[in-house]
């Protein structure tokens, strides 16, 4: 099973798409989905993510480019032909079928003898928690269950890929953790290969193998959450993936460090490798908020450090946001609460610091 | 709570007095038309004298009446059926393609219901008639008084109903149930009946039921059609109560009415039972 692992299961060639009026929601998009991978697509709305999925399902049709399932061309197959399970937002039960009925939909649609049926559809209820709920109708049931419905009728005939949709947009705070988490589970489980949608990085992270990050219909960065986090390789990315604090300046190389001049200092930083800056070109400098610290700090080598106001201490229990000021740019810090040392004050002069290997130096586009 | 402290204020008098004339005025017509259907006159009088169920009786067994019942169920029957599955098809049309114009279409199908329906039946009688000629060729012609030339008047004066119930219904449809249909293996046509026509059959029922009763209560078309072999019960009840009103239209018209209401809670129930669903 694990050698599967490495076969490409989905492969995206140059998928374009362009919707009447000349908008261009993908842009040669080119992608490959390893088998029983978790593959999120994550960006803001209008990012051309919803789109891709929906090229993928054959919902959609490109107007250029070749989507792959298993090494053959479906780009011009239907929907009904791909043997591909999919998951909504707003979870597309039919309402005129019970739970059970829905579940057999997909099934009945393969033909499948009624005796497996049942038992396929008795052990889908189960996976997701919802045995003896077969008799209900959709509407009596939370949208949690719901859409444990939905994930079960699209599990229960055991597509090729399961694409979902931000299946969990719909729902409160607390019933997307618990959901996210059964997500998890149900994907260890069955060795399936999801490609999942979604504009909370949070949920990206909890849940994926790689995330592609989407902006403007084309793929920022393809990597894992980790990557993505520590090592950016756009400005748009940094933003997207949690908080950053960003310094637009001028690029300089020195040996391995780079660094950026900005109006009155020069800040030191990591270069991305695949950044091809050079001197003189315009970069951005991206640093976490908990790489950051703030106090009366005594300077150290490798350091960067500047001088600024503080503005708002927040209190969050385990850590303290600092909302600081330099310059008119507004920069955050996260840094372990400990009683030892009580917060700054608003109004405060401090200093901030990070060291330069925290700090990533990418393009400015 | 606070209505019955000032029930009897003057306003609410007055509301009352006026609502009862109006309501008079809807049910004293019809009233008189169940009172004259059972007095033992051989003509139409009023006040009816006497008590008699004869005229019911005439009705049943009189060949005219029988042969214009089912002329008339026959006409209603398909005409609404042609209707109802042409105006699903054109509003699956309308609904679910990229067809351009589609406004200026569903616009134009619905005139029937705006153009009086004296000049639609002056045009369609003479089309019937004559038939459309283009230079020697001639396409139809002597429908009039054929049960085909009063199903296809009567769909083409029916055919807005089943469109504006079921693009109705079809908006309530969600499209993402169908192109989880699809995702799932159905192709468009299983697609159709086994997830769409299910969650708009309460539109379609309803369009059926208002194109049957528009078939069945028409009576310019169906004047200018009727031939002394063919018609409908308006036609007949028209022209019997025009040259000799015997109490049988009477009789007539109040089991018309009797059906046009059963019909009328058949359709409720119905929208009542699929509101449940």
């Amino acid at each position: 099973m694990t050698d599967r692992k490495r076969e490409p299961a989905l492969e995206l060639r140059g998928v374009t798409k362009e919707y009447d009026g000349g908008v261009l929601a993908v842009d040669h998009i080119d992608l490959v989905v390893r088998d029983q991978e978790f593959l999120t697509i994550l960006g803001p709305s209008g990012s051309g993510k919803t789109t891709t999925l929906k090229l993928i399902a054959g919902f959609v049709t490109a107007n250029a480019g070749q989507i792959m399932l298993d090494g053959e061309d479906v780009s011009r197959t239907p929907p009904y032909k791909r043997n591909l399970g999919m998951v909504f937002q707003n979870y597309a039960l039919f309402p005129h079928l019970t739970v059970e009925q829905n579940l057999r939909f997909p099934l009945e649609m393969r033909r499948l003898p009624a005796a497996e049926s049942s038992e396929r559809v008795a052990e889908a209820l189960d996976l997701v928690r919802l045995t003896g709920m077969g008799d209900r109708y959709p509407r009596q049931l939370s949208g949690g269950q719901q859409q444990r419905v939905a994930l079960a009728r699209a599990i229960v005939y055991q597509p090729r890929v399961l694409l979902m949709d931000e299946p969990l947009g719909a729902l409160d705070r607390r019933l997307r953790e618990d959901l996210q988490l059964e997500f998890k589970r149900l994907h260890q489980e069955l060795d399936v290969t999801v490609i999942y949608v979604t504009h909370d990085q949070e949920e990206a992270l909890l849940l994926s193998d790689r995330i592609a990050v989407f902006n403007e219909g084309r793929i920022e960065q393809l990597g894992s959450g980790e990557d993505l986090y520590q090592w950016p390789r756009t400005s748009f990315v940094g933003s997207f993936m949690g908080d950053s604090n960003t310094f637009r300046g001028v690029f300089e190389q020195r040996g391995e460090i780079g660094s950026i001049r900005l109006a009155n200092t020069t800040l030191h930083g990591s270069v991305h490798p695949d950044s091809n800056l050079k001197n003189g070109e315009s970069a951005v400098m991206i640093v976490r908020p908990e790489d950051c610290a703030v106090g009366h700090l005594e300077p150290t080598v490798k350091t960067n450090r500047l001088e600024v106001v503080v503005e708002q201490a927040v209190y969050l229990g385990s850590t303290i946001k600092y909302v600081v000021e330099y310059d008119g740019m507004t920069l955050y810090s996260r840094m372990p609460a400990r009683s030892s040392d009580p917060p700054q004050e608003p109004g405060a002069g401090v200093s901030i610091q990070w060291a330069a290997n925290d700090a990533v130096i990418v393009p400015d586009r | 709570m606070r209505l019955t402290v000032t029930g009897f204020s003057t306003g609410r008098a007055l509301l009352a007095v006026f609502s009862l004339l109006v309501a008079t005025a809807l049910l004293l017509p019809i009233v008189i038309v169940v009172l004259l259907s059972v007095g033992e006159d051989r003509i139409m009088a009023f006040p009816p004298r006497g008590f008699t169920l004869n005229w019911f009786a005439d009705a049943f067994t009189s060949d005219r009446w029988r042969s214009r019942f089912a002329s008339s169920l026959q006409v209603g029957a398909v005409s609404a059926t042609a209707a109802t599955v042409l105006g699903t098809l054109t509003a699956l049309g309308l609904k679910r393609t990229k067809l351009p114009g589609k406004s200026i279409i569903y616009g134009l199908l619905l005139t029937p219901l705006i153009v009086p329906t004296v000049t639609v039946g002056i045009g369609m009688f003479f089309v019937w008639l004559e038939g459309w000629s283009f230079g020697p060729l001639v396409i139809g012609g002597g429908l009039t008084g054929s049960l085909l030339g009063y199903v296809m008047a009567h769909t083409v004066l029916a055919l807005p109903y089943p469109l504006i119930t079921v693009t109705a219904s079809l908006m309530t449809v969600d499209r993402n149930l169908e192109l989880a249909a699809g995702g799932m293996g159905a192709s468009p046509w299983v697609t159709f009946r086994r997830v769409t026509l299910p969650l708009i059959m309460p539109g379609v029922w309803a369009g059926f039921i208002l194109a049957f009763l528009t078939s069945w209560d028409e009576v310019i078309v169906a004047l200018y059609m009727a031939t002394p072999q063919f018609g409908t019960i308006p036609v007949e009840l028209f022209g019997q109560i025009r040259q000799s009103p015997t109490p049988t239209a009477a009789a007539i018209s109040t089991m018309l009415m009797v059906a046009g209401v059963v019909i009328f809670l058949a359709a409720l129930t119905f929208r009542r039972r699929g509101a449940q669903q």
